[in-house]
């Protein structure tokens, strides 16, 4: 909360009135949630009245709900009084004036993940006068995406311009009473993607919000809508391999999908937030809520996630198969070192006939690091010939680091077969001693055996996105054996 | 419900004298526990109007219910072995066969605790902490059971067999065993849980297990309860260096049952052996609880657990295998299979690893499915009829998990209640 109380006693020092701060360069609202923090954000995102009201139901439920403490993670009480709930881009005052003024350690970072300097100056967020040629790069794809079809926007624009699509969709997937960072975020959620891809299209590239620079600090509350109508297909790649410094420590985003008749969404995640320090402390909470329905026949969701950053990490990017045919996939690797913990996993629901779906978790501990996989496959009633691998694998570093599987299979159809596995072991030594007789250094050979344990999960990234997520996998463990 | 049941028990058990410290631990713990729900995680799956909305009456020593000859028409061991009976959870030396035998003593739980038995006082230590309501309940309303100590390697088993038949009706009984199998010992201790008549009780044991180091149990167990009562049984096993310790459970009567087992390892390179089978069909309830705690290094353990589901029929499997951080060199694998046969069945299953030491092989594996039609297909242009075909791959799906009782007579006897049990059922598919 450290961020939080500077911000206050900044603040409090600015001898400020009650009230907000309408100044445009640096708005924000003081610290606390009430109602008018909500209608404050809805007012300045010019939403329609429908979103407010929607808000504030949210609002209301989140009063009355409790925070979950199932999870096998251990943090400080969240107090959710003492943050701001909006606050526009950092003004350029506040920004490292150059690169000089950054940590060296995230610079020598940027270095080995090779990130041209121009790019490194805008993730350690130096203030930059014009945001150099990715400007140009972004009004091409957007034309290119216009001819398509394809609505890829904030969704505060959407609302604004698509208030039938929100209206049909939002809270659909991950209704505002979902959990209880859900209501948070559906109360105060800032900004975030919207995405709507027409019928038969195929996207025609792959969408980032790396590119979609018209808002770039969507701040702690985002939310992501993805709508693939009938037979379309898209592919969504979220975060990036460069660390990102952010100053709010909570994060509650949630991510909505909805894939149509014969539809196929593809979503990317690498997440790598700031840790924290060894014991953990000013790491980001990062706690979200993602979600995809393959609400159509044929339709098809697959989840790729790379998680390396943040200190607590509370995700399960589920699928909800109601569609017959339809196909879930969830591929992923966490990595925890230092003081970080993460329970993730996925949930699978399968409603429809002939589901199918497939687990891939690949959990990587170092250091003092807890890594829980949690995941839910549910064959209900109706779910004839559902089908269900889960393959669970942990690696061990080092001996105070710890793994844990927390499998929940739920059968109530004959039909459906499930099946599950899960290993756990440390780095063999023959495999690194076999490395290290043939001339690899500790280091390259912990990295190769890694890699090689991650392989099926890094298979499903997109290319350019696997090789990133390979070499920071090799930054994220460097030293961790030894 | 809730409130009113709690304070029925603690009235029932404010009436029971303490004969030994552990009772005085259940009726604190009584006052301070919380009913199962489904909230708890141990208790998630697990439906419990059938054991929360009854209020049973506790239950007492009856004399001359039953004659030597109807126990030995259940026994699966030769007449002149050991056989401990407990009718109602209570000790019946008339109906138990008793013959003096070196190494090995066996007494009434509430005379071992009044003459001071060796070892008497690790009654309550392993299941101290009550960990619910019929935990708490079992220590606060009686000191029946039986107490069983080995002392040398015994080539013959023991047989202890637990009656649920009473004239009162709904009795609930909650007897105790007390095993201890010293040094180098070791012991085939076979269990059963029989049922008289089709009674409408419930059973609520807990044995503790303590084995000392490089001693042996063989411990198969075959729980055929009458398919009206409820059924708990809670163990508790602590095994010493070098121990073994291998319990077969075989679980198919009862219309609402629950095993649980809590198992911990007090010295390095010991071994257990965890293996179950359930079959829930009808409208029965079986459920799984494992909580194997590796706490010390080198130990190794394997869980291996199968079910059938028939009717409307419901299953849980709740696996826990915990790694403690300085449990280096700890080996454990874990299986969990499934075979589905109808369509209002239903399983759930949860088998978890919770590892905090680095230096381990620990798996799990979990399957729900339903019979393969190849096989089906196999059998079928054998010229097998398909229900005899259903029947003959059920059997042996069940076989090799019953097989690890090790003790023909007892295998056979399973095999035979599940092949009449499962005989109309593959008929009727």
């Amino acid at each position: 909360m450290d961020a939080a109380e500077q911000q206050l006693a900044e603040l409090a020092k600015a001898g400020y009135e009650a009230g907000f701060v309408s100044n445009i360069e640096s708005e924000t609202v003081p610290p606390g949630l009430d109602e008018s923090v909500i209608r404050y954000i809805s007012a300045r995102k010019n939403e329609p009245e429908f979103m407010l009201e929607w808000r504030l139901e949210a609002y209301q439920k989140w009063l009355a709900m409790e925070e979950p403490d199932w999870a096998h993670l251990k943090y400080t009480k969240i107090d959710y009084q003492s943050i701001s709930y909006f606050s526009a881009p950092k003004s350029a005052a506040d920004a490292p004036k150059s690169l000089d003024e950054v940590d060296p350690e995230l610079l020598r970072v940027y270095e080995k993940l090779g990130i041209p300097l121009e790019e490194q100056k805008m993730l350690a967020g130096v203030a930059v006068d014009a945001v150099f040629d990715s400007v140009s790069v972004a009004t091409t794809f957007r034309k290119q995406l216009a001819e398509a079809g394809v609505i890829f926007c904030s969704i505060s624009e959407a609302m604004r311009e698509h208030p039938e699509l929100i209206k049909k969709y939002l809270g659909t997937v991950v209704p505002q009473t979902d959990n209880f960072f859900a209501a948070l975020n559906a109360a105060v959620f800032t900004d975030g993607t919207f995405v709507y891809i027409p019928e038969n299209t195929r996207c025609p590239m792959e969408l980032s919000t790396y590119f979609r620079i018209n808002e770039r600090n969507t701040g702690q509350f985002e939310r992501t809508l993805i709508i693939a109508d009938k037979g379309s297909y898209v592919s969504y790649l979220e975060g990036c391999t460069a660390p990102q410094r952010d100053e709010n420590q909570l994060h509650a985003a949630v991510v909505e999908l909805i894939a149509l008749e014969d539809a196929y969404i593809k979503y990317s995640t690498v997440q790598n937030w700031y840790p924290g320090d060894e014991n953990g402390k000013g790491g980001i909470y990062n706690f979200v809520t993602k979600r995809g329905v393959c609400a159509g026949d044929r339709s098809r969701i697959s989840w790729t996630q790379v998680e390396t950053g943040s200190s607590i990490t509370w995700k399960y990017p589920s699928c909800v198969l109601k569609g017959d045919d339809s196909i879930g996939e969830f591929y992923s690797v966490a990595v925890t070192r230092g003081a970080q913990q993460a329970d993730t996993g996925t949930k699978m629901f399968h409603i429809g006939k002939n589901t199918t779906s497939t687990i891939v978790s690949k959990g990587i501990s170092a250091d003092r690091g807890q890594n829980a996989y949690r995941g839910l496959v549910r064959m209900n009633k109706g779910a004839e010939n559902g089908r269900n691998h889960t393959q669970c694998d942990s690696l061990l570093i080092g001996d105070k680091c710890g793994a844990h599987t927390f499998p929940y299979i739920e059968v109530a159809n004959p039909t459906a077969k499930v099946e599950h596995e899960a290993t756990t072991s440390k780095i063999g030594e023959d495999q690194l001693f076999y490395c290290r007789q043939r001339g690899l250094s500790e280091e390259d050979a912990v990295s190769m055996i890694v890699n090689g344990f991650c392989k099926e999960v890094f298979n499903e990234l997109p290319m350019e996105f696997a090789v990133e997520a390979r070499k920071l996998l090799a930054i994220s463990l460097e030293g961790a054996v030894g | 419900m809730s409130a009113a049941l709690l304070d029925y028990y603690q009235t029932l058990a404010a009436n029971v004298p303490n004969e030994h410290a552990y009772q005085a631990v259940g009726k604190q713990r009584l006052g301070l526990v919380e009913l199962p729900n489904r909230k708890q995680e141990a208790w998630r799956y697990t439906p419990l109007a059938p054991v929360l909305e009854h209020q049973f009456a506790a239950a007492s020593r009856e004399e001359g219910l039953l004659e030597p000859a109807d126990i030995a028409s259940l026994r699966v061991t030769p007449a002149d072995h050991v056989c401990v009976v407990l009718l109602n959870g209570f000790f019946m030396p008339e109906l138990s066969t008793l013959p003096a035998q070196a190494g090995l003593e066996v007494l009434d739980l509430a005379q071992a605790i009044q003459t001071s038995a060796v070892g008497i006082e690790r009654l309550g230590s392993l299941s101290g902490e009550c960990l619910h309501l019929f935990g708490a309940v079992n220590a606060a309303l009686t000191s029946a059971g039986a107490y069983i100590r080995v002392t040398d390697k015994l080539a013959q088993p023991v047989e202890i067999m637990h009656i649920n038949y009473s004239f009162d009706g709904e009795v609930l009984s909650n007897p105790r065993v007390l095993v201890q199998v010293e040094a180098n010992a070791s012991l085939t201790l076979l269990e059963q849980h029989a049922a008289f008549a089709d009674v409408l009780g419930m059973h609520n044991g807990v044995t503790e297990i303590f084995l000392g180091e490089g001693a042996a149990l063989n411990h198969p167990r075959l729980q055929n309860d009458s398919l009206r009562t409820r059924h708990l049984s809670s163990l508790y096993i602590q095994q010493a260096a070098s121990s073994v310790y291998k319990g077969t459970t075989l679980a198919l009567g009862s219309a609402w049952s629950r095993t649980e087992f809590h198992l911990d390892f007090s010295g390095g390179h010991a071994h257990c052996e965890l293996n179950g089978f359930y079959l829930a069909g009808e409208q029965q309830m079986q459920a799984m609880h494992l909580d194997v705690l590796h706490s010390v290094p080198d130990c190794s353990s394997r869980e291996s657990f199968k079910g059938i589901l028939y009717g409307q029929g419901k299953a849980v499997f709740d696996g826990n295998i915990l790694v403690k951080k300085d449990a280096q060199q700890t080996d454990a694998r874990l299986s969990n299979d499934n075979l589905v046969l109808s369509r209002e069945a239903e399983i759930d299953t949860k088998p978890r690893l919770e590892i905090y030491a680095d230096d381990v092989q620990c798996s799990h594996g979990t399957t729900v499915g339903q019979i393969d039609p190849e096989m089906l297909f196999y059998l079928r242009a054998r010229g097998i009829p398909k229900s005899a075909a259903m029947g003959m791959i059920c059997q042996g799906f069940a076989a090799e998990l019953i097989a690890h009782c090790d003790y023909p007579a007892l295998e056979t006897k399973a095999l035979s209640i599940l092949q009449e049990r499962l005989m109309p059922v593959a008929a009727a598919l």
